[in-house]
């Protein structure tokens, strides 16, 4: 068993490899969120795996369906700067400008984003600071959750990468292998609503890249924040209008422990129902929970009031 | 006086090619043979009593080379000063908020120092703990201190004029509560400091702190070492605002791990640290009662204050003393009741940020003299001209003014700003624009001591100047301004003037930070020394040249006789001449500014400053009511520092306030959830950023101190005072709601809307 | 431990470390040199910023080892001896410098955003300083001297 920590597999498979090899094991591809998370003794990497030797593995390109595949590897950086991605998927370009800081994004890959740690107030802490919240359920797999103080069982950490509510929205796939085979999931099937076991990956198995389809028309992507800092997002919003009666999609992010879509109200948009009749169904398809700043009220009068202006922005847009 | 020269002109920093090349050395990056990491065990309690503590067993973790307790340091219960003693450097049988310091490791690198922290066996046993300052007054909560009762740490009560007269000559009486929360200086250096105690028994102690002199003293006090063994060096420091005057925990721990080791030790602290364990500015509840007649005049203002002190008073216990009566004399208010109590809680102690009480207490009375005009259906911007300390008047507290720059400072805010077409027209745009005024004291006389300045600046044989000042250079452009006097003096190019940053085996001992005082009266000495300088020189080169040193003048370091356009000599010609005749002698002159004020006093009569700097802000916002979002459109400041003799420096100054203030107002909070710190570190603390910085516009009054150097006074505190009420006031114009909490994020604007009647009223 | 082989200001550098040490450690306690500065080592402050490949990157965010066989650039990189960078020149020339603490981070960024962007908007120079935590002079100054070192031509 390799004693090192710091790996760099040559290939897909080898990395796959390793990771079920070793139960410890943690890819790493930026790191900007892993070595925080190391820092704060949350998790232990044994090996750390690092991707980014491995070829073709950060490549942007268009693919045979006339969509583009990103390599899990693009930093952020390289993903907002990408003509195919600005010109074809305007919205995820933003989504990825919006994360943090340039020297974020320049080492932050669109793989990471997507596979981000759930976050929690109570959990990306120092253990000095969780001696008060020792029996996090997801910190130190003890019996309470700070968050929803009566919930008996679960975790409501947070999914967090902003470029996953606009890839939900576009339809993305994710292409996943391990060394046993390789399969492309859609991506809201990545997230399995848990705070701790938030995603649906497998033993070994790892994202390699993004699949996109053909670019849809034009949408909104808000990430809203009380201040315009590197912090993470109070809620992110996705919006596509329908076209030709139908293909509407209203995908809030980041308020929950997957990205969520407000089903019945796409369904309302795209039979032409006035927007505040949308709205107010999607407010009821989005459940809120408070946190130490957004509180529920906050968050349910903000984001409907923003819902309500991108849906009148995307009438307009319709006009165009 | 002739034209200046180099004063009032637009000059670089002298320190900035060591900064911009990233060659100035702080404390962090000194290194030294053998220097071994320390670090500070910290309670993780909010308050407990220490059952059992037994650090030995860190000793066996490979690369420890020491661990002390407070055992190994001498029983010394200190306050800041001669203030409230109720400080140990480490605790000795009981913690009293979380990060309260248990003990200190010193280790070959962090890993082992880490390591040597788990090792440590402490026993604790809680004991119940109080959070809020209100309920830490009351029967029956629990105290921190047993010699203070009620959990009162210091208590100062004010009466002045005649209050109760005025409550009943009142036209309006307005009473109102204010919130303030604790915010963070969020300076970019941690908190560190090397300490080399050593074989001749003699401490250096290398840190980025305001006050060398201070810290000397403290040191020596607290650990039983006369002040000549100890020689504090400042080290670049990376920002202060007023927290690095204390002395920190680490200075003496760092210090006594020395000694046992042999060797020097390294401190530094974590970012969290800084928020758990550092000294920020603390969160007031103010309960302000006030009496005008119908014109708006004030008749007088009662005042009961809780001001949160977290578990120790450390420089608190001093600044109350400001605090509680500094604000009462921007306006003139003939009568003042106030009840001002500083509270013990179970949180870390607090400490000075940049005009420490200031943005709170204008906050609090800016904001209800809004409210008050409005009754009366005065213009904001009238009542303020109406009230304003002029230049000439005696304050309530007995402050004399001198220079006063308030009102032409109130009317620039007016004029610059559109104030008239702006206030109250434009709710239909949500849009609105409120003002603030502030007072700063320059200088501030605590003791019957000395309390000046000392300074001493020599010409050496090449023609340079050297400047010796006890005050420190942590970014505000002392540097600068000190070099700018020297120079204007002597007649030397700005270049030719060096300065050293404190050291107390060289530099002379300065008050340090209290008040806007470094410009004014480190200034002041600056001044005086090369004058002396000056003086000696004239001399030598009279000697030198035969002449009188009357017809002598200096320019651009060269020696002109009267009457003719050549130089005769250079500057430096005669210091060498000076130094190696027969009976040499160096030129070097001494300066002192020890300023004639009294001892502040808030229940006396007292003058306890050289003179008070003044300012008015005006803010102008969109508010967007469906999500509480406050957009800053402009700011307008108009600042009175007297004559202002380094323009980039002061634009500096005055840029980085507001955002300060701005911070204060809108964006940071800390968060305290049943006492515990929610939010220790940058980003969640709401830390103000680029894009929280809005178009400013600078004017500073044409003021000029008459005691002041060259007329200067002060301007590093005056404007992230007005900032929050400011933007209250400007949201209470735009949208009809009055928020008496801080911060004004867009949640709690949100919140006050919906409470307030919803939006479109 | 590993070997570390890389670029530093054009130097090259071969070093034997521990294979969990940040770039930033290795800069600072390795190489001394301590003109890159630690203030959160959490990605927050941007005072640890440097180049790595031509990207601006936290260095206490990045293993040592990412930077095998790459080219680190730090602010000890930009001056030619006494003779400053045009970007250097402006940011003093502007009185962009308080403390000076978070300078080099400040100048690093400015000089990734200037080699990617040589004529930013006044949004674009936020958004490139943004990583860079600065307390002491509001950014007023710092922008205006990125607009003059843009205006100078200092992209090179």
């Amino acid at each position: 068993m390799n004693r090192s920590f710091f790996v760099s597999p040559a290939s897909v498979g080898e990395a796959s490899r390793m990771s079920q090899e070793n139960p410890q094991a943690f890819f790493m591809a930026g790191g900007t969120d892993l070595l925080v998370l190391r820092k704060n003794k949350l998790i232990h990497p044994q090996p750390i795996l690092y991707l980014r030797g491995i070829p073709d593995l950060a490549e942007i390109r268009r693919d045979a369906n006339g969509g583009v595949r990103i390599g899990a590897c693009a930093t952020l950086h390289a993903v907002a700067k990408h003509p195919l991605i600005q010109k074809g998927y305007p919205l995820l370009a933003q989504a990825a400008l919006a994360v943090a800081s340039p020297q974020i994004r320049n080492k932050a890959t669109i793989g990471g984003n997507i596979c981000l740690n759930s976050r929690c107030w109570f959990y990306n802490r120092s253990p000095f600071w969780r001696v008060e919240y020792s029996e996090c359920r997801k910190a130190t797999g003890g019996t309470r959750c700070y968050v929803l103080p009566q919930s008996h069982k679960g975790c409501f950490a947070l999914q967090s990468g902003d470029t996953v509510g606009p890839l939900v929205a576009i339809g993305a796939k994710l292409h996943l292998v391990s060394s046993r085979g390789e399969r492309i999931l859609d991506i809201e099937d990545f997230y399995l609503g848990d705070g701790i076991r938030y995603l649906a990956l497998r033993s070994g198995e790892m994202v390699t890249a993004v699949l996109l389809p053909e670019p849809k028309g034009r949408g909104t992507f808000i990430k809203f924040r009380s201040q315009n800092n590197l912090d993470f997002a109070t809620f992110n919003l996705t919006l596509f209008p329908p076209q030709e009666g139908g293909g509407s999609r209203i995908v809030v992010s980041s308020v929950a422990s997957k990205p969520l879509r407000a089903l019945k109200a796409e369904a309302l948009f795209d039979q032409g129902a006035p927007g505040k009749e949308v709205v107010d169904q999607a407010m009821k398809e989005i459940p809120l929970v408070s946190f130490v700043r957004g509180s529920v009220e906050f968050k349910k009068q903000v984001l409907a009031a923003r819902m309500t202006e991108a849906i009148a922005a995307a009438g307009n847009l319709l006009k165009e | 006086m002739d034209s200046p020269r180099i004063i009032t002109k637009r000059v670089n920093r002298p320190d900035s090619f060591a900064k911009v090349t990233g060659r100035a050395k702080f404390t962090m990056d000194l290194s030294f043979p053998g220097m071994l990491t320390g670090k500070i065990l910290r309670s993780p309690r909010h308050h407990a009593r220490i059952l059992h503590l037994d650090p030995t067993p860190a000793l066996k973790v490979p690369g420890v080379k020491a661990v002390i307790t407070a055992r190994d340091l001498p029983p010394v219960v200190y306050g800041f000063g001669d203030r409230r003693a109720d400080m140990t450097v480490f605790a000795i049988d009981r913690v009293r908020y979380k990060g309260d310091e248990v003990a200190a490791v010193a280790a070959a690198d962090e890993d082992a120092a880490h390591e040597a922290l788990e090792r440590i066996r402490v026993e604790y046993e809680d004991l119940p703990a109080v959070f809020d300052p209100e309920a830490a007054v009351q029967e029956g909560a629990p105290q921190l201190h047993d010699d203070s009762p009620g959990n009162i740490g210091v208590r100062i009560r004010i009466n002045k004029g005649d209050m109760d007269r005025a409550l009943a000559e009142a036209y309006l009486v307005r009473e109102d509560r204010f919130d303030t929360q604790r915010v963070h200086q969020s300076y970019a250096e941690p908190y560190a400091c090397v300490a080399d105690w050593d074989a001749e028994g003699k401490i250096t102690l290398y840190t980025g702190t305001m006050n060398a002199s201070g810290l000397q003293i403290m040191l020596s006090r607290v650990l039983k070492v006369p002040v000549g063994r100890i020689r504090v060096i400042q080290s670049h420091t990376g920002g202060s605002f007023g927290s690095k005057v204390v002395l920190n925990s680490i200075y003496p721990a760092s210090a006594v791990l020395s000694r046992i080791t042999g060797r020097p030790v390294k401190m530094v602290y974590t970012r969290e640290e800084e928020y758990f364990a550092s000294r920020p500015r603390y969160a007031g509840r103010y309960y302000v009662k006030t009496a005008v007649k119908r014109d708006g005049t004030i008749l007088g203002r009662e005042l009961t204050f809780f001001y949160d002190a977290g578990a120790y008073c450390d420089m608190a216990a001093a600044m109350i003393i400001v605090c509680s009566h500094r604000n009462d004399s921007v306006y003139r208010i003939p009568s003042i009741r106030t009840d001002a109590k500083l509270v013990y809680t179970n949180k870390s102690p607090v400490g000075a940020y940049r005009g420490y009480g200031n943005p709170q207490n204008t906050f609090a009375f800016d904001s209800q003299l809004d409210m008050i005009a409005g009754e009366l259906g005065l213009d904001p911007a009238e009542i303020r001209l109406r009230n304003a300390t002029r230049s000439g008047d005696t304050t309530v507290h007995g402050w004399k003014i001198t220079s006063c720059g308030l009102t032409e400072a109130i009317e620039q805010t007016v004029k610059a700003s559109g104030w008239k077409a702006k206030r109250g027209k434009r709710r239909d745009l949500r849009r609105g624009i409120g003002m603030a005024c502030t007072i700063h004291e320059v200088d501030d006389r605590h003791s019957d001591a000395f309390a000046g300045s000392n300074a001493h600046v020599e010409i050496l044989p090449d023609g340079e100047a050297v400047i010796y000042s006890g005050e420190g250079e942590y970014g505000q452009g002392r540097d600068t301004v000190f070099c700018q006097i020297a120079a204007e003096v002597l007649g030397l190019p700005l270049e030719s003037v060096r300065i050293l940053l404190p050291d107390t085996d060289i530099t002379p001992y300065a008050l340090g930070p209290w008040g806007s005082r470094v410009t004014y009266s480190g200034g002041l000495a600056v001044a005086r020394a090369a004058e002396e300088a000056r003086k000696i020189l004239l001399q030598e080169a009279a000697n030198m040249l035969e002449a009188n040193p009357a017809d002598l003048h200096l320019r651009e370091g060269k020696i002109f006789i009267r009457g003719i356009a050549q130089p005769r000599a250079t500057v430096a010609e005669a210091a060498h001449f000076a130094l190696f005749r027969k009976e040499g002698k160096r030129i070097r002159g001494s300066g002192q500014d020890e300023p004639a004020t009294t001892k502040m006093d808030p229940t006396k009569q007292s003058s306890p400053c050289s003179t008070y700097s003044f300012a008015c802000q005006a803010v102008e916002v969109e508010v967007n009511e469906q999500t509480g979002e406050v957009k800053i459109l402009k700011v307008w400041t108009a600042n009175d520092g007297g004559n202002i003799l380094n323009p980039i420096g002061a634009e500096g100054q005055i840029e980085g306030q507001v955002l300060q203030g701005i911070g204060f107002a809108k964006t940071e909070e800390m968060i305290y959830r049943h006492g515990h710190l929610l939010n220790p570190d940058f980003m969640t603390s709401g830390t103000a950023g680029p894009f929280d910085a809005p178009p400013l516009d600078i004017y500073f009054t044409k003021t000029h101190d008459p005691s002041g150097p060259f007329g200067a006074k002060g301007v590093a505190e005056v404007a992230a005072p007005p900032t929050a009420a400011a933007l209250a006031n400007a949201i209470y114009d735009a949208v009809g709601v009055r928020i008496k909490k801080l911060p004004l994020s867009p949640e709690n604007v949100l919140q006050a809307v919906r409470e307030q009647g919803g939006p479109g009223r | 431990m590993k070997d570390l082989n890389l670029r530093v200001n054009g130097d090259p550098i071969h070093l034997f470390i521990e294979e969990d040490e940040t770039l930033l450690d290795v800069l600072r306690d390795r190489l001394m040199l301590t003109g890159t500065k630690q203030g959160c080592r959490e990605g927050q402050c941007g005072h640890c910023t440097v180049l790595l490949d031509g990207k601006a990157v936290n260095s206490c965010l990045t293993l040592a080892l990412e930077a095998d066989g790459g080219e680190v650039l730090t602010i000890e990189g930009l001056a030619r001896g006494d003779q400053l960078h045009p970007v250097q020149k402006a940011y003093v020339d502007a009185g962009a410098i308080q403390c000076g603490y978070c300078t080099p981070g400040m100048i690093m960024a400015i000089y990734a955003l200037l080699q990617e962007n040589p004529h930013p908007r006044e949004e674009e120079i936020r958004e490139g300083i943004k990583g860079v935590m600065c307390r002491c002079t509001g950014y007023y100054k710092i922008v205006e001297a990125v607009k003059q070192a843009a205006a100078g031509g200092a992209a090179r």
